[in-house]
């Protein structure tokens, strides 16, 4: 029995207590998000409501990954507070990385058109050539390391066969980044239009807001849940 | 009841893994408190509701995060706690500290045939692993190997099964440890 929980569980039958914890469990360890037709407390409004309330308790919160898909990500307030003490934040390298295939796999095929959504998911690989010849990272050993890093986290996927032109994984962005809360996943877009383009007016627009303490971004494509 | 200074432990342990902190710091509601040698200071982990494992996933038929080199890796914590956990009726965290050589040389025993660097490159990329994840507790500079906090959370009635597999394993051979 752990004490944070006791109350809300206590009340419950043992069929309905275990269905919440089982979900849970699902949510808090699995690498993908759990599905409705699996999970009866992701099904049922009222016990979702109080998965959602033993989520918020531990600083995270039920994210909709769509097509009746849940998973749990960070609480906006918690995850500030994470970043702003430094606890958790990726290494500079991994970060580099990640920013990498964000951009190849994401960014620049939904600038083109390819791919709707805001979930920072793509079938488009970012490949060794993106990575290795065309980048400025340096150090193939250690671009190597933080790869494995960044798929051990399940912050990217490989996948292989992508590149004609040089041997090696390719990337696409892992199911870590459908964890992400509506909020989290218009900052990251904001962060990544100020990283590669700070002079476009996109980029003042951000800047000005962010200035002004104002939450909403008028250029998501999806508004906040 | 709403407790956010437990949130913020919470999420912080899930960011970076079991925490170190002096021992004089107060346990967070909800979190199990494992103090280490030396009394000075503590580990601090989250209990889940019912104390739900990540088995649990293999019930739902879901899909855990895949580890890198699975095989090594649990052959090295293997190794680890056969050489740490000397009092097998008990519980097997703390344990007493080992060697990297003497955890090498039970790997080396359990897979013979690869030549010293194999052995040693393998090893010391899954040692490095169950480091970063809290199975194990390494102090590289001493090459010092003990179980991590994340031991002690093995759920008791998966110990009958773990003591049978130590059982089965070979002990660090004594000749084979110009360290200790």
């Amino acid at each position: 029995m752990s004490g944070l929980f006791d109350d809300l569980l206590q009340p419950l039958g043992d069929k309905q207590r275990d269905a919440l914890v089982s979900a849970w469990a699902a949510l808090e360890y699995g690498s993908e998000p759990a599905s409705e037709a699996a999970l009866p407390a992701l099904r049922d409004a009222a016990l979702r409501h109080l998965l959602d309330q033993m989520l918020r308790r531990t600083g995270r919160t039920l994210v909709d990954a769509g097509a009746y898909l849940w998973t749990s990500g960070y609480r906006d307030d918690i995850a500030a507070v994470l970043a702003a003490n430094g606890w958790g934040i990726l290494p500079p390298l991994e970060r580099a990385a990640l920013v990498l295939v964000l951009i190849h796999s994401v960014a620049i095929p939904r600038a083109e058109g390819h791919l709707a959504g805001d979930d920072w998911q793509s079938t488009h690989p970012t490949t060794p050539t993106h990575l290795r010849k065309l980048s400025q990272v340096r150090g193939q050993r250690r671009l190597s390391d933080a790869l494995q890093w960044l798929r051990a986290a399940g912050l990217v996927r490989s996948v292989r066969g992508a590149d004609s032109e040089m041997a090696g994984a390719s990337y696409v962005p892992g199911p870590a980044l459908r964890r992400l809360t509506p909020a989290a996943r218009r900052r990251l877009q904001e962060n990544l239009i100020l990283a590669v383009g700070p002079d476009t007016a996109l980029a003042t627009a951000i800047t000005v807001r962010r200035s002004l303490g104002r939450p909403e971004v008028t250029t998501s494509p999806r508004s906040s849940s | 009841m709403s407790n956010p200074e437990a949130a913020l432990w919470w999420a912080r342990s899930r960011a970076v893994g079991p925490l170190r902190v002096p021992s004089a710091t107060r346990t967070p509601a909800g979190m199990l408190r494992l103090v280490g040698r030396g009394g000075e200071h503590c580990w601090l982990l989250p209990r889940p509701p019912d104390d739900v494992t990540p088995a649990m996933l293999r019930e739902l038929r879901m899909q855990v995060l895949p580890v890198e080199f699975p095989n090594e890796t649990s052959r090295v914590l293997a190794a680890a706690l056969r050489c740490c956990w000397t009092d097998i009726q008990g519980s097997p965290w703390p344990g007493r500290p080992a060697t990297m050589r003497e955890v090498l040389d039970v790997v080396d025993q359990l897979t013979p045939g690869r030549g010293e660097e194999v052995l040693h490159r393998f090893g010391v990329g899954a040692l490095r692993r169950l480091n970063a994840s809290r199975w194990l507790d390494i102090d590289d500079d001493a090459q010092r190997v003990c179980l991590g906090p994340r031991v002690a959370t093995w759920p008791d009635q998966d110990l009958p099964v773990l003591r049978e597999l130590c059982r089965e394993l070979p002990l660090p051979r004594p000749d084979r440890e110009p360290d200790r």
